[in-house]
C-alpha cells in the first residue's frame, strides 16, 4: 500500500508538472498567432514619389499592422534593385526601369504589388519635358526642329520622347540627347545650351520659381495613366500565403488614402521632414498622382517593355503574371 | 695660367653664428704647376677647390687670374671623389659632356671622346652606362671627361681615395701621363701624404680649422715620374716631415 | 604564365559556383556569359565606339593635365621660391572632389566635350606636379655641381640632367596621374556621358545587365594595363 501510495504521489506530482508544462507550451504556441512585430527592411528614397512610405511611417500605419520597419536609406532605386531581388531588402517603391524588368526576367524574385506614381491627368505635371517657351502645340506643328534634350535615351524618358515623336505633326523633330546632372540642366536651359530637360518634382517647381521657363510637355500628356513607380515586394513578403505582404499592403493603402487627401498641413509637415524640402516649395510643387486603390496599370508596363525590347534594352517582355503579384486583401 | 688667392676666408653657417672654415689664406698656383693641397679633415680643402672652380663664393678675399686675357673667364674644371658621372648617359656621352657644354657639334665631340676613351683603354665601354663599370673604370671615365674638355685649370678632389691600392697606383700614373705636356695647372686635394708627394710639384699643408697655410714644400722628384717603383729617398724623407706637421692637428688637444 | 593560370582557375571556380547556383547569377554572372557579351559587343562595334570615346577623352584629358602638371612640377623643383608659393595651393586643391564640381564645369565650359575633360585633366595634374617637384629635388646635388662646373647651358641642363634625372620619380607620379584620370573619366561618363566606357557601366546598372559591367571593367583593366605599360614598370 505504502508503496502504491508512494507511486500515486509521484504520479500526482508528475501530472501537476505536466499540466504546468503543457500550459507553458500552449502559451508559447499561442504567441506567434498574436500580431507579433515583424521586421521589414524598407527602401527609403528621398523623393516625393515615396510619400506613402513617409506617411505610413510617421502615422504609425505600419506599427498598427504589427510591422517594425528597418529603413534603408538609398539615393536611387537602381541601388535598391539588387537587394530587393536577392531578398536582402523587403520592400520599396522603385521606378519602372529596364533594370527592374531584366532583374525579374533573370530570376529575381521580387514582384510589383501596387501602384506608386501614375502619370494621371492632373492640373499640373509631376514629370515633364521642361523648356524655356516651347509647347506641345509648337512641337507638333509639323515644323522641322532640332531639339537638344537632356534625358537618358535608354530610360523611361527616352520612351516618352519616342511617344512625342510619334505624335502627328512631330514627324520632323530631330532629337539630340545630352545627358547631364540635374543641377546643370537649369543653367543649360537658361544659357540656351538645351531646348528641353526631362524633370520631375521638385525640380519643375524650382525652375518655375527661378523663372527659367515652363513645362513644355507633361509626361501625362504623352502616356496618360503611365506607371512611373510601383511598390515592390521581395520573396519573403509574398511567402506564407502573402501574410506579411497583406499586412504591409494594408498600411500602404491606408497611407495612400491619407496622401490623396492632398496638401493637408499634416501631409505637408510629414513630406517636408522626410524629403528635406521647404514647406513653401512643397506647397508649390505638383504632387504626383497615386491612385488610392493602388491598382497597377499593366497596359502601360507592357507598352514600356515593348519599347525597351525594340531597343534591345531588355531580354524579354514579361507577362503581367511574371512581373506582378496579386495580393488579395 | 696663374691663379692667385688673397686673404681668402670662408664662413659656414653654424648653430651659434658663422663658423670660420678658412681664414686669411694666401696662395698662388703657377702656370702648368701640379699643386697638392693637404691637411686634416675639415680644414676647408674641398671648399677651397669649390671656390677655385667658381661653384662657391669666398666670404672674404679674392681669387684672381693675373694675365688672363681670354674672352671668358678661364675654365676650371673639377673631378670628384664620387666620379660624378651622369648615370643615365653612356660613357661616351659622359666623356663628351664638357665638349657638349661648350657647344661642340656631336660628330666632333664624339670623335674626341672616342680618342680619349681609346687612350685610357675604355674604347669597349663607350655605350655602357656608368653603373656597368668597375670603380676604377668609372674614375678613368671621369678623368677622360675632365681632360678631353681641356680646361685652363683642373681641380681634383681626392679622386682616387675610394679605390683599392693597386688600382689607385695605376690611375695615379695614368693621371700623370694625361697631364704631362698639357701645360695646364692642376690643384689636387688629398689627405694621403704619399700620394701628394708622388704626384705634385709642390705640396701646400693646411692647418686644422680655420685653415691656413702652414707649410709650402717643393717636391724634389724629377719628371717624368715613374711612380710604380720606389720613390727617391728625399721624397720618402719629406713624408715624415709633413707627417710631423700634421700629427699635432690630428690628435685632439688634451682638455 | 602563372598569372594566366591563376586567372583561369579563378574563372573556372566562378563559373562552377554560378552554374551551381551558389552565387547570385544576377550579380555574379558566370565568366562565359561575360565573355559572350564581350565578344558580341566587340563584333557589333559597340565596344570599339565606347573605347574610342573614352580613349579620346583620356588621352586629351590626361595629356593636358599630366603635361601641365609635369611642367608645373619641374618648374617648382627648379625654383624653390615658386615651390614655396605653389605648394600650399596644390595641397589645398588636390583633395577637392573634381567629380562633385562637374555641374559647375558643365556650365563654365558651355556643356561641351571640354567640360567632361576638365575633371580628368585636373586629377591628372596634381600627382604629376607633386612628383615633378620631388623628382627634381631628388637629383643628386653632385650632378648639379658637375653641370654647373662644366658650364652646361640651360637647355642642356634640362635635357641631360633634369629630365633624365627626374624621370624615375616623375614616371611613378604619371602612373598615379593616369590611374586617377581613368577613375574620374569613368565617373564623369557615368554621370553625364552619352558614350564611353563609363556610360556603358552606367547602362549596365540601368538595365541590370551585370555581365556588361564586368565585360566593360575587363576592357578597362586592359586599357589600364596597356597605358601603364607605356609608362614602364
Amino acid at each position: 500500500m505504502l508503496k502504491r501510495r508512494g507511486w500515486t504521489r509521484i504520479a500526482r506530482v508528475a501530472a501537476r508538472a505536466g499540466r504546468v508544462l503543457g500550459l507553458a507550451l500552449c502559451l508559447a504556441a499561442l504567441l506567434p498567432a498574436a500580431p507579433r512585430a515583424e521586421r521589414v527592411k524598407l527602401v527609403v528614397l528621398p523623393f516625393l514619389s515615396q510619400a506613402p512610405i513617409f506617411i505610413a511611417l510617421e502615422e504609425g500605419l505600419f506599427a498598427r499592422e504589427g510591422i517594425t520597419i528597418e529603413p534603408v536609406a538609398l539615393s536611387s532605386s537602381h541601388l535598391a534593385l539588387p537587394g530587393l531581388m536577392s531578398g536582402d531588402l523587403d520592400a520599396g517603391i522603385p521606378q519602372a526601369s529596364p533594370a527592374l524588368f531584366n532583374a525579374v526576367a533573370r530570376g529575381g524574385r521580387a514582384r510589383l504589388v501596387a501602384s506608386g506614381v501614375m502619370l494621371a491627368p492632373a492640373p499640373c505635371s509631376y514629370a515633364a519635358f521642361y523648356g524655356t517657351g516651347l509647347t506641345l502645340a509648337a512641337l507638333t506643328s509639323g515644323e522641322a526642329r532640332s531639339l537638344r534634350v537632356s534625358a537618358d535615351p535608354n530610360a523611361f524618358e527616352g520612351f516618352l520622347v519616342d511617344l512625342l515623336r510619334q505624335r502627328r505633326g512631330a514627324e520632323r523633330l530631330q532629337v539630340q540627347f545630352r545627358e547631364m546632372p540635374v543641377p546643370a540642366q537649369q543653367a543649360a536651359l537658361a544659357a540656351g545650351a538645351l531646348d528641353l530637360a526631362f524633370l520631375s518634382e521638385p525640380w519643375v517647381a524650382r525652375l518655375d520659381q527661378a523663372g527659367v521657363g515652363r513645362v513644355a510637355v507633361g509626361a501625362e500628356e504623352l502616356l496618360p495613366g503611365g506607371q512611373f513607380t510601383a511598390l515592390m515586394f521581395s520573396e519573403r513578403m509574398l511567402a506564407d500565403g502573402q501574410a506579411l505582404g497583406r499586412r504591409f499592403l494594408r498600411a500602404y493603402r491606408a497611407a495612400l488614402v491619407r496622401y490623396n487627401e492632398g496638401k493637408t498641413p499634416r501631409n505637408l509637415e510629414i513630406l517636408a521632414r522626410a524629403t528635406r524640402l521647404s514647406p513653401e516649395l512643397l506647397e508649390r510643387a505638383c504632387w504626383p498622382s497615386m491612385p488610392a486603390d493602388g491598382a497597377l496599370n499593366l497596359d502601360s508596363l507592357l507598352a514600356y517593355q515593348d519599347w525597351l525590347r525594340q531597343r534591345r534594352l531588355i531580354d524579354r517582355v514579361l507577362a503581367p503574371s511574371d512581373l506582378v503579384a496579386e495580393i488579395t486583401p | 695660367m696663374r691663379i692667385t688667392l688673397q686673404g681668402i676666408g670662408l664662413d659656414y653657417p653654424g648653430p651659434r653664428g658663422p663658423l670660420r672654415a678658412v681664414d686669411g689664406l694666401d696662395l698662388e698656383v703657377a702656370p702648368g704647376e701640379f699643386l697638392g693641397l693637404i691637411g686634416p679633415s675639415g680644414c676647408g680643402k674641398s671648399s677651397l677647390l669649390a671656390m677655385l672652380a667658381g661653384l662657391r663664393a669666398p666670404s672674404a678675399g679674392r681669387i684672381g687670374f693675373p694675365g688672363w686675357t681670354g674672352p671668358r673667364p678661364p675654365r676650371r674644371l673639377m673631378a670628384f671623389q664620387e666620379h660624378g658621372l651622369l648615370p643615365w648617359l653612356s660613357v661616351l656621352d659622359n666623356v663628351a659632356f664638357g665638349l657638349e657644354a661648350q657647344g661642340m657639334p656631336r660628330a666632333a665631340r664624339e670623335a674626341r671622346a672616342h680618342a680619349m676613351l681609346r687612350r685610357l683603354g675604355l674604347e669597349g665601354f663607350a655605350t655602357s652606362r656608368p653603373d656597368q663599370l668597375s670603380g676604377g673604370m668609372r674614375q678613368r671615365a671621369a678623368l677622360a671627361r675632365l681632360f678631353v674638355a681641356e680646361a685652363e685649370a683642373m681641380l681634383l678632389d681626392e679622386p682616387f681615395s675610394a679605390l683599392d691600392a693597386q688600382t689607385r697606383v695605376v690611375l695615379q700614373q695614368e693621371l700623370l701621363d694625361l697631364w704631362s705636356g698639357t701645360g695646364r695647372s692642376v690643384v689636387y686635394v688629398t689627405h694621403d701624404i704619399e700620394e701628394a708627394l708622388l704626384l705634385c710639384d709642390r705640396v701646400v699643408v693646411l692647418s686644422a680649422r680655420p685653415g691656413r697655410v702652414i707649410a709650402d714644400i717643393t717636391v724634389p722628384f724629377p719628371r717624368p715620374r715613374r711612380i710604380m717603383g720606389p720613390p727617391p729617398p728625399e721624397v720618402a724623407a719629406l713624408r715624415w716631415r709633413i707627417w710631423d706637421m700634421l700629427a699635432p692637428t690630428i690628435t685632439p688637444p688634451a682638455a | 604564365m602563372a598569372h594566366l593560370l591563376a586567372l583561369l582557375l579563378a574563372a573556372a571556380a566562378w563559373e562552377a559556383a554560378a552554374r551551381a547556383g551558389w552565387v547570385a547569377m544576377l550579380l555574379f554572372p558566370p565568366p562565359t556569359i561575360i565573355l559572350a557579351w564581350l565578344v558580341e559587343s566587340l563584333r557589333n562595334g559597340e565596344m570599339a565606339e565606347s573605347l574610342m570615346a573614352s580613349g579620346q577623352r583620356l588621352v586629351l584629358g590626361f595629356g593636358l593635365g599630366a603635361g601641365l602638371g609635369t611642367l608645373a612640377g619641374l618648374a617648382m623643383g627648379l625654383a624653390p621660391r615658386l615651390h614655396r608659393a605653389l605648394d600650399p595651393v596644390i595641397a589645398a586643391l588636390h583633395p577637392m572632389p573634381k567629380v562633385a564640381l562637374l555641374p559647375l564645369f558643365l556650365v563654365l565650359f558651355g556643356f561641351s566635350e571640354k567640360a567632361r575633360m576638365v575633371p580628368v585633366a585636373l586629377v591628372a595634374f596634381f600627382p604629376a606636379a607633386i612628383a615633378g617637384a620631388v623628382a627634381v629635388r631628388a637629383i643628386d646635388p653632385l650632378l648639379w655641381n658637375v653641370a654647373r662646373n662644366y658650364g652646361a647651358p640651360p637647355l642642356m641642363v634640362l635635357r641631360r640632367l633634369v629630365l633624365p634625372g627626374a624621370w624615375p620619380v616623375l614616371r611613378a607620379g604619371l602612373r598615379l596621374s593616369l590611374n586617377a584620370a581613368i577613375v574620374v573619366l569613368i565617373s564623369v561618363e557615368m554621370l553625364s556621358g552619352n558614350d564611353g566606357l563609363g556610360a556603358a557601366v552606367w547602362q549596365s546598372w540601368q538595365t541590370m545587365r551585370v555581365e556588361q559591367l564586368y565585360g566593360t571593367l575587363l576592357v578597362l583593366a586592359m586599357l589600364g594595363l596597356v597605358f601603364n605599360r607605356c609608362l614602364g614598370r
